[in-house]
C-alpha cells in the first residue's frame, strides 16, 4: 500500500463535488487555493473576451493507491458530466493530464495499489 | 491577455501597452493624448476626439479615464488604501525575506497548507519562517476580501467584493461620459456592450453587475439614473481596517480561522458587506431615480451613520490616521537607506501617496461629488490626478534606438531590461545586447509632486542607471522594476501578471540569488494563459490580422490569444523553432514577449486548449 498524492486545478464551480468525491473514497484534502490571482485584472473594458473563468488547485492524498485509482475514475465522470476542464497531476509519478479520456485516467493512476 | 491600459492597484502606476499603441495606425495620436491628459487634463483631449467624432481617439482615451478612475479610488478610499497598504507592509519586509537564508514557496500559498507543502517538498519548519508569517498577513487580508463574488442568477442577485465595486465605478464613469458628452449613433454602435441591455454575460458580471439592484431601487423606470448607485458604490469602498488589529471575517477560510490572539469583527468595514446592506435599504425603500447628485450622496451619507456608525468622512478620516501612522513607522525603519539600498526601500513613495491621498481627501470634503458622481470625477478629480505611468515595449526595445513614446520626459529610466546573449554564429545578432522592456520617466505632477526638475539623472557617469542618491525617486524605481514584479511572483507565481510576463523572468538571477532559494509548485510555473481574441481585435480595428506562426489569415472567431510566457513552455513550440534555426528561436522564444495571436488550426497543431466563447444569456 503506497500513498498517493494528487494536484488538482479545475473551475471553482466543480470544486465543492472535488472535495466531496475526496471525502467519498477517504482521502484528505488542502484547502482550495486560486489558481491564479484573486486580484481582478482592473482593465479597462474593451469587450468581454478577455474575462476567464475562476479556477482553483487542491492538493489530495490518498493512504492507499487502490483509493487513488477510484478516485481517478470517479473525476473523469465529473469532468465529463460537467464538461469542466480538470487538470490533474500524479506527484509520485510525474505525470500530468487534463482529464478527457480513460486513458488519461490510467495514466494518472498509481502503479501500486 | 491581450492588455493596453492597465493599473497596478498595489502602486498606483498605470502601464501602457507601448509596443501594441505603436503598432496600431493611429499610435502616434494615443501616445500624443496620453501627453495632453498629463499636462493639461484628460478632460480636454477628450472632449476634442468627440467634437472630431474620433471614436477610436474616444475609445482609447475613456479605456485611459477609467484607470484613472481606479488611480482616484484606490488612493482616496479607505478598501482602496487598505490594498495598498498592504502590499507596502510586505515591500517593507521583502528585501529581508530575499536576501536570507530562509527556503521560499513560490507561490507563497503554496506552503501555507500542510498536504500542499508536504507535495512540493516543503517541510513544516516553514511555519516558523518570516515567510509563513508574510504570507498569513498578506493571504488574511487581500484574498478574503475579494473572494467574495458570487452572482445567483435564479434570484438575480450578486454580492461582490471590493475589487469588482472597484470596477463598477470606473464602467460607471466611462459610460457617464460617453452618455453625457458623446452621445450618437456611431457611439452606441463603436460602444454596443456599454449600451446593451443586461443579460449577465461575463462582461455585465465583471462591470455593470449592480444593474438588476438599481433597477429594485428605482421601480418602473426604464432606464434608472445611476446617482444613488455611485453614492452607494463609492460609500461601500469606505470601511476603514486597521493595519495592525488582528482581525477575522465570517468568511474566513479554516486555516485562520484558530484564533492564536483576540480578534476583532471587521466584516462590516469589508466593501461586500457594506454593498450588500446598503443595497437592502434602499431597496427595502425604493424611490424614484434621484436627479440632485447632493440629494445622492445626502441620502447613503446617513445610511452609512445608521447602519454602520460612522459617516464617510469619519471613516476616510480614520483611514487617513493609520495610513499617516504607518507611513511614519515605514520612514523610521529604513531612514538612512542609500545606493542601491535606496530602491529596495518603499517607504518614501509611500509617505508620497499618503500625502497625495491628503490632498485628494482635502477636495472630497469640500465637495463630495467630486467621487460620488461620475460628472464630479470627470470634470473635476480627473483633471487633477497624475499618474505615474510606465511604458512597455514586450516586443523588446534595443538599448541604442532610443525611446520616443513620449515627447515629455528628459531622459527615460528603462525599469525592466534585460541583457541577452545571442546564438554563437549567429548572423541576425552578431553581439549580445540589451533589450528594454518597460521604461519610465518622472514627470512633473506625477503622485502629486511639485518639483519641476525630477528627471535629471544623479549620476551623470551612469546615465540611464536611475536615481540612486534620490530618495523618492529610487524608491519609486525600485517599487515599480524590482519590489512589485517580485511581490506578484512570490504571492501567485506565473499566474499573476499585469501587461508584462517578463518583469520576473530571471528577476532572481538578476540579484544574484541562488536559484535552489525558490521551491517552485509546477502548478503556478505553467502559465496557461490562452484568451479569446476580442481586446485584441476591437483595439486594432483590423479588417484582417494573420496568424503568428504559419501566417494565415484568421477572423476573430478562429483565433486566439496566446502569452509569450505559454508559448515558451510548449515543447512542440520549441522544437518548431529550435528547427527555423537559431536565430529563429532567438527572436521569437526569448527576446520577443509579446502576445501571440494563433489561428485555430496551430492551436490543434501544438496542442494548446481552445478557451469557449460563452454562449449569449438571456
Amino acid at each position: 500500500m503506497e500513498k498517493c498524492t494528487y494536484r488538482i486545478a479545475a473551475p471553482t464551480s466543480v470544486i465543492a463535488e472535488i472535495e466531496a468525491l475526496v471525502t467519498e473514497h477517504r482521502g484528505a484534502s488542502s484547502e482550495p487555493q486560486p489558481a491564479s490571482s484573486t486580484a481582478d485584472p482592473l482593465n479597462a473594458p474593451i469587450s468581454g473576451g478577455d474575462l476567464q473563468a475562476a479556477a482553483q488547485v487542491l492538493t489530495i492524498v490518498f493512504t492507499t493507491g487502490a483509493a487513488g485509482a477510484k478516485f481517478i475514475e470517479a473525476l473523469l465522470r465529473l469532468a465529463k458530466a460537467r464538461k469542466a476542464r480538470i487538470k490533474a497531476s500524479n506527484i509520485e509519478s510525474k505525470i500530468t493530464k487534463v482529464l478527457s479520456t480513460e486513458d488519461d485516467a490510467k495514466d494518472l493512476m498509481p502503479k501500486d495499489k | 491577455m491581450f492588455r493596453v491600459i492597465q493599473i497596478d492597484p498595489e502602486t498606483l502606476a498605470i502601464h501602457l501597452n507601448a509596443g501594441a499603441i505603436s503598432n496600431h495606425s493611429r499610435g502616434k495620436d494615443f501616445f500624443n493624448f496620453i501627453d495632453a491628459a498629463h499636462v493639461n487634463g484628460v478632460l480636454d483631449p477628450l472632449l476634442a476626439a468627440c467634437e472630431a467624432n474620433d471614436l477610436d481617439l474616444v475609445s482609447f482615451g475613456t479605456s485611459f479615464l477609467h484607470e484613472l478612475r481606479h488611480f482616484g479610488d484606490l488612493l482616496l478610499t479607505p478598501f482602496g488604501f487598505y490594498r495598498i497598504r498592504t502590499a507596502f507592509e510586505f515591500f517593507i519586509n521583502l528585501p529581508h525575506l530575499i536576501f536570507s537564508n530562509e527556503q521560499i514557496p513560490v507561490p507563497l500559498m503554496s506552503g501555507m497548507d500542510p498536504i500542499t507543502r508536504s507535495a512540493i517538498g516543503i517541510g513544516n519548519a516553514f511555519e516558523r519562517s518570516e515567510a509563513y508569517r508574510m504570507g498569513l498577513t498578506a493571504f488574511s487580508r487581500v484574498r478574503l476580501i475579494n473572494a467574495e463574488n458570487h452572482y445567483d442568477p435564479t434570484e438575480n442577485a450578486i454580492k461582490c467584493g471590493g475589487d469588482r465595486i472597484i470596477e463598477a465605478l470606473a464602467y460607471i464613469t466611462q459610460f457617464e461620459f460617453l452618455f453625457q458628452r458623446c452621445d450618437s449613433p456611431d457611439t452606441r454602435r463603436r460602444f454596443s456592450t456599454f449600451f446593451s441591455p443586461f443579460t449577465a454575460s461575463e462582461f455585465d458580471l465583471a462591470y455593470r453587475w449592480f444593474i438588476p439592484d438599481c433597477h429594485r431601487m428605482h421601480p418602473g423606470e426604464v432606464m434608472p439614473n445611476n446617482r444613488l448607485m455611485t453614492a452607494i458604490l463609492f460609500a461601500s469602498l469606505c470601511g476603514s481596517i486597521p493595519i495592525h488589529a488582528p482581525f477575522r471575517t465570517k468568511s474566513s477560510p479554516k486555516s485562520v480561522r484558530k484564533p492564536p490572539v483576540k480578534y476583532r469583527d471587521v466584516s462590516e468595514k469589508l466593501p461586500s458587506e457594506r454593498y450588500y446592506r446598503l443595497a437592502e435599504y434602499f431597496k427595502n425603500t425604493p424611490r424614484p431615480s434621484i436627479e440632485d447628485p447632493h440629494e445622492a450622496i445626502e441620502l447613503v451619507d446617513t445610511a452609512c451613520k445608521n447602519l454602520f456608525g460612522l459617516s464617510i468622512n469619519a471613516e476616510i478620516e480614520e483611514d487617513l490616521e493609520f495610513s499617516r501612522r504607518f507611513a511614519k513607522d515605514l520612514s523610521s525603519i529604513n531612514q538612512h537607506l542609500t545606493g542601491l539600498d535606496a530602491q529596495l526601500n518603499p517607504a518614501p513613495l509611500f509617505s508620497e501617496l499618503v500625502r497625495y491621498r491628503e490632498f485628494l481627501y482635502s477636495g472630497f470634503r469640500k465637495y463630495a461629488l467630486t467621487f460620488s458622481t461620475a460628472q464630479g470625477f470627470f470634470e473635476h478629480t480627473a483633471e487633477v490626478l497624475k499618474p505615474s505611468l510606465i511604458y512597455h515595449d514586450l516586443a523588446g526595445r534595443s538599448i541604442s534606438s532610443g525611446i520616443g513614446y513620449s515627447r515629455l520626459p528628459d531622459e527615460w529610466i528603462g525599469l525592466i531590461d534585460r541583457r541577452l546573449e545571442p546564438p554563437a554564429k549567429s548572423l541576425m545578432f552578431p553581439q549580445p545586447m540589451v533589450v528594454i522592456y518597460a521604461s519610465w520617466s518622472p514627470l512633473p505632477g506625477d503622485n502629486g509632486s511639485t518639483s519641476e526638475h525630477l528627471s535629471a539623472v544623479t549620476e551623470p557617469d551612469k546615465p540611464g542607471i536611475g536615481f540612486l542618491n534620490n530618495r523618492l525617486l529610487a524608491s519609486r524605481q525600485g517599487v515599480y522594476g524590482i519590489l512589485a514584479p517580485f511581490y506578484r511572483w512570490i504571492l501567485y507565481g506565473n499566474k499573476y501578471r499585469g501587461i508584462s510576463e517578463v518583469e520576473n523572468d530571471g528577476l532572481a538571477a538578476a540579484l544574484h540569488l541562488n536559484k535552489d532559494k525558490f521551491v517552485i509548485d509546477p502548478f503556478y510555473e505553467d502559465s496557461e494563459d490562452i484568451s479569446l481574441p476580442d481586446a485584441f481585435w476591437e483595439f486594432f480595428g483590423r479588417a484582417e490580422n494573420v496568424c503568428d506562426i504559419c501566417g494565415a489569415a484568421v477572423t476573430k472567431d478562429d483565433s486566439y490569444i496566446v502569452s509569450a510566457r505559454t508559448m515558451r513552455q510548449n515543447a512542440k513550440i520549441v522544437e518548431f523553432y529550435r528547427a527555423l534555426g537559431n536565430d529563429c528561436e532567438f527572436q521569437f522564444l526569448k527576446r520577443d514577449w509579446s502576445e501571440w495571436l494563433v489561428c485555430r488550426l496551430d492551436m490543434e497543431r501544438f496542442g494548446f486548449p481552445i478557451p469557449h466563447r460563452e454562449a449569449p444569456n438571456g
